[in-house]
């Protein structure tokens, strides 16, 4: 009954500022902590792991398979959610009980990341917050721009995804990692195939890349550099023998939220750590 | 009436009958008997239906591959030589599963199991579990289910058959009396009865007609005393057979015919 | 008239009581039972769930005049009664399709993907998840979010087909040969399975994992109006096959001398396992033990009278599918459980514990 007189409350009120805000989608809770709105939240999925204080949230699963109930639960007045969010029921249910259901690009480029601030903001109501740290990360973009020009011969640079029983699962183009690589100054070693593919020893070895980079884990996904000189492949890369091994945290390099400049800031000078010290 | 005629079978591409024929008259036991492999059970099993052959089979009057098998269970009953059970049923409601047709449909149906269970000694047993009997219990239980299903030897005129493959081959020789005692009593109550018998005593005491076979052919047919000589039986068991002779030695005989029926 | 000795009997017990053995009046007292278990969980799965709408509000606000608010509304009409009926429906077929193939094949360790409508509908499920971008744009208009369990559902039928083809000769359909066959299409579909999985991108992967896990999120009325039909028909036509199963335990010979027309029911029997079980699947993806354990559970307790067994394994089955949902969906809330697990979890330790009791099950 009090539930019911709420929502026509705030329904009445004239495009009040929602805050009961469920998001799905690490980059976007990024993005909404980065607007400073993070009071107005009362839910997340699985992907939303930065900063901490984002697990304190219910935590609603798997962005694909969301509960409509689990969701109702929680009561929210608006859901921002990446694009891939389902699945179709759940988003059919919220939109016969009137909560809005935003979707919300996930593309992996600047521009994107721009543009989610700009969208998340405007749903959000908080334009001046969004146009401010849409100028600070256009500065920061712009930075890393004019370092990666300093570039005169990119290196090859190889994302590991995992390495599980010795078969390494490697990122082709129209990736994330592959994006960050390039934002970053290099170029993905593997440019012939699209997505994640295990890939053959042989295809390792022709490839020779420069750089071998992985996100930093625990278990038997994650490689030490002792298991990279020892693998049959990986050991004969240029990069395994230079010991050219970068480890980046998995949600700052490929969230695609407010650090993303700053992340590939931090690729390009693991990449290029020559050029790095002469620029600054 | 009973009238099997040129029934050929092959099984596996080899023939196994040939030019086999039976005639069995209701009213009356007609025993088959053979050594083993003479085919007495195919015989058996291409009359009731359950192998592929040639020729022609008439059950009272009607060609039996005309009928449809409800109609069919309506006049016949068949106890297969061996049983098996994939659940556990209880003896009750194995022998219950003979309610079939016109029988189920009496006023005292429910009854009948426990009836048929008495009339074939395993009174009291319906509440075991099929399984735990003995061979020659489940043989006996099998028995009190073929018997619900033709429960009444004549029904308006028209006599209904029972066909037994070895029904007597588990049990001891006081139930072996005392269940070829039963299938005479159907045959006296007009009804018809096709066994196929391992047992030459049994045969000799309670069969009113014989068919002896013979690597898949008749032998012989008629009534014991034309079926059953010494030259018949010698020719078809492949060892010198006499009958109605004493052994030579002085060793102990129990013959069932020597038994007191109770 | 001569007295006929055969019906000249008369049982010493009077009428009224049963008879030694028939488990009729537990069968009936049993099924009595399911019924009112369905309709309590049916109520509690009605009136339980995240959302913490509960069913004594929704009825006081009924009865005293006043319309529900709208997110009652939806949780209630929109999400916890098509979940309800799909819970049911597919709890049933499950349990009535294990029943009957346990039957058919005289096993009580068959299950219903024995006739291949798992392997198929798992293939088809996958081919629809990895390759459905490649349709034409019209055939993804029409079939939009449906195109997985449609799929689903007609994989499981093709595969049916390619068995029955296999089994049946001149007429005769050989269960033994149906095992084998069944086993061989079921590598066959698990290697199409693998070339896929291994095609597939991360997205692809998660969804593929997610349906072979099953689960009643998506029920919906639109996926009730399409799947409904054919569960409910098989439901009705099960009890056709009840005597037919209880004469085919002795096997198919006695069964035909009894008077079953054994092809016709074999026909007949697998259609009603093709229909229900790939309808099922089709809605609510892989969902395992309803199957195995249901009829188990009441060949125990009232015995193996398919007239009784059937009904019986509908009720429990649609009871127990309905309390594993509400276990996978309020353990882990606002998140949810995939109904497989649930029933895995449950079902696993439930069916080692009946087999090592070994009771029920013959010794072979």
């Amino acid at each position: 009954m009090i539930r019911a007189a709420l929502l026509t409350a705030m329904l009445a009120a004239p495009a009040a500022a929602q805050d009961r805000v469920v998001v799905i989608g690490g980059g976007l809770a990024e993005i909404v902590y980065a607007l400073g709105q993070e009071h107005r939240l009362v839910g997340r999925d699985t992907t939303a792991s930065f900063p901490p204080a984002v697990n304190d949230l219910p935590d609603l699963g798997y962005m694909r398979a969301l509960s409509p109930e689990g969701l109702l639960q929680l009561d929210p007045d608006l859901i921002l959610a990446s694009d891939g969010a389902g699945p179709l029921e759940t988003i059919q249910i919220m939109q016969a009980a009137d909560v809005p259901f935003v979707q919300i690009t996930e593309a992996p480029s600047m521009d994107a990341v721009l543009e989610r601030v700009e969208q998340v903001a405007q749903h959000l109501h908080a334009q001046d917050a969004g146009a401010q740290l849409v100028e600070t990360l256009r500065a920061d973009f712009a930075a890393l721009a004019e370092q990666t020009a300093q570039v005169s011969t990119p290196r090859r640079v190889m994302f590991v995804l995992s390495a599980q029983g010795g078969r390494i699962n490697a990122a082709g183009r129209d990736t994330g990692a592959s994006a960050m690589i390039q934002m970053a100054g290099a170029v993905n070693a593997f440019d012939d195939f699209a997505g994640y593919r295990l890939l053959t020893d042989e295809a390792i070895a022709a490839a020779a890349p420069d750089v071998i980079l992985m996100m930093d884990r625990d278990g038997d996904h994650a490689l030490s550099d002792a298991q990279i000189t020892g693998h049959p492949a990986l050991g004969l890369t240029p990069a395994a023998q230079n010991g050219q091994v970068i480890r980046m945290n998995g949600i700052y390099l490929l969230g695609f939220g407010p650090r993303t400049a700053q992340a590939a800031r931090d690729l390009h000078k693991a990449i290029y750590p020559a050029l790095t010290h002469q620029g600054g | 009436m009973l009238d099997a005629k040129n029934i050929d079978v092959a099984l596996g591409g080899k023939p196994v009958l040939h030019n086999a024929r039976l005639h069995a008259k209701a009213g009356r036991l007609t025993v088959i008997v053979g050594p083993n492999g003479s085919g007495k059970t195919t015989l058996l099993r291409a009359v009731t239906g359950d192998l592929p052959h040639s020729g022609s089979v008439h059950l009272n009057g009607q060609d039996t591959r005309r009928i449809p098998a409800w109609a069919l269970a309506e006049i016949r009953a068949v106890l297969p030589q061996a049983s098996q059970l994939a659940f556990p049923f209880t003896v009750h409601e194995v022998v219950r599963l003979g309610l079939v047709g016109a029988t189920a449909l009496r006023p005292d149906a429910a009854q009948l199991p426990t009836c048929a269970l008495e009339r074939v000694g395993l009174a009291g047993y319906g509440g075991r579990y099929f399984q735990e009997l003995s061979g020659g219990e489940q043989a006996r239980a099998q028995l009190a289910r073929v018997l619900l299903q033709v429960w009444q030897p004549v029904v308006d005129g028209v006599p209904r058959w029972l066909f037994l493959d070895e029904p007597v081959a588990a049990l001891d020789i006081g139930h072996q009396l005392q269940v070829m005692t039963l299938a005479r009593e159907f045959a006296r109550a007009g009804g018809g009865v096709v066994a196929v018998m391992h047992d030459l005593n049994l045969t000799a005491m309670f069969a009113d007609d014989i068919t002896l076979m013979l690597d898949g052919q008749v032998l012989a047919q008629g009534g014991v005393g034309d079926v059953l000589t010494d030259a018949n039986l010698s020719r078809a068991y492949g060892c010198a057979l006499r009958v109605c002779a004493l052994p030579r030695a002085n060793e102990a005989f129990i013959l069932p015919q020597a038994a007191e029926i109770a | 008239m001569v007295a006929l000795p055969f019906n000249s009997r008369r049982p010493r017990r009077p009428p009224a009581m049963a008879a030694a053995g028939d488990r009729a009046l537990r069968a009936r007292a049993t099924i009595t039972a399911l019924v009112v278990f369905v309709l309590a969980a049916s109520i509690l799965s009605l009136g339980v769930g995240a959302a913490g709408v509960s069913l004594p509000d929704v009825l006081w606000q009924l009865a005293s005049g006043e319309a529900l608010g709208l997110r009652d509304r939806v949780v209630l009409f929109d999400i916890r009664l098509p979940r309800l009926l799909t819970g049911l429906l597919v709890g049933a077929s499950l349990a009535v399709s294990g029943a009957v193939m346990q039957g058919l094949f005289r096993n009580p360790l068959a299950d219903p993907g024995i006739v291949g409508v798992g392997a198929g509908a798992g293939l088809g499920a996958v081919l629809a998840i990895v390759l459905g971008a490649m349709l034409p744009p019209a055939v993804l208009a029409v079939a939009g979010m449906h195109l997985v369990p449609l799929a689903a559902f007609l994989g499981g039928w093709a595969s049916t087909l390619v068995l029955y083809r296999v089994s049946t000769r001149r007429g005769r359909t050989s269960v033994a040969t149906m095992l084998l066959a069944g086993i061989a299409l079921g590598a066959l579909a698990g290697a199409l399975t693998g070339i896929l999985v291994y095609i597939a991108d991360d997205q692809q992967l998660r969804d593929l994992t997610f349906w072979g896990l099953g689960s009643l999120a998506g029920a919906s009325w639109a996926k009730l109006a399409a799947a409904a039909p054919i569960m409910v028909l098989a439901l009705i036509a099960a009890p056709v096959l009840a005597r037919a199963l209880n004469g085919l335990a002795l096997g198919e010979a006695a069964a035909s001398h009894m008077g079953i027309s054994v092809q016709r029911m074999k026909n007949l029997a697998i259609l009603t396992v093709a229909g229900a079980t790939g309808a099922a699947v089709a809605v609510s993806g892989g969902i395992g033990f309803i199957g195995i354990v249901v009829p188990h559970l009441l060949r125990l307790a009232m015995g193996p009278d398919h007239r009784y067994l059937l009904p019986a394994a509908a009720l429990l089955g649609a009871g127990l599918l309905l309390l594993a949902d509400m276990i996978a969906r309020l353990v882990i809330a606002p998140a949810e459980l995939p109904i497989g697990i649930v029933t895995a979890v449950l079902g696993g330790p439930v069916f080692l514990w009946i087999l090592l009791r070994r009771r029920g099950i013959v010794d072979m």
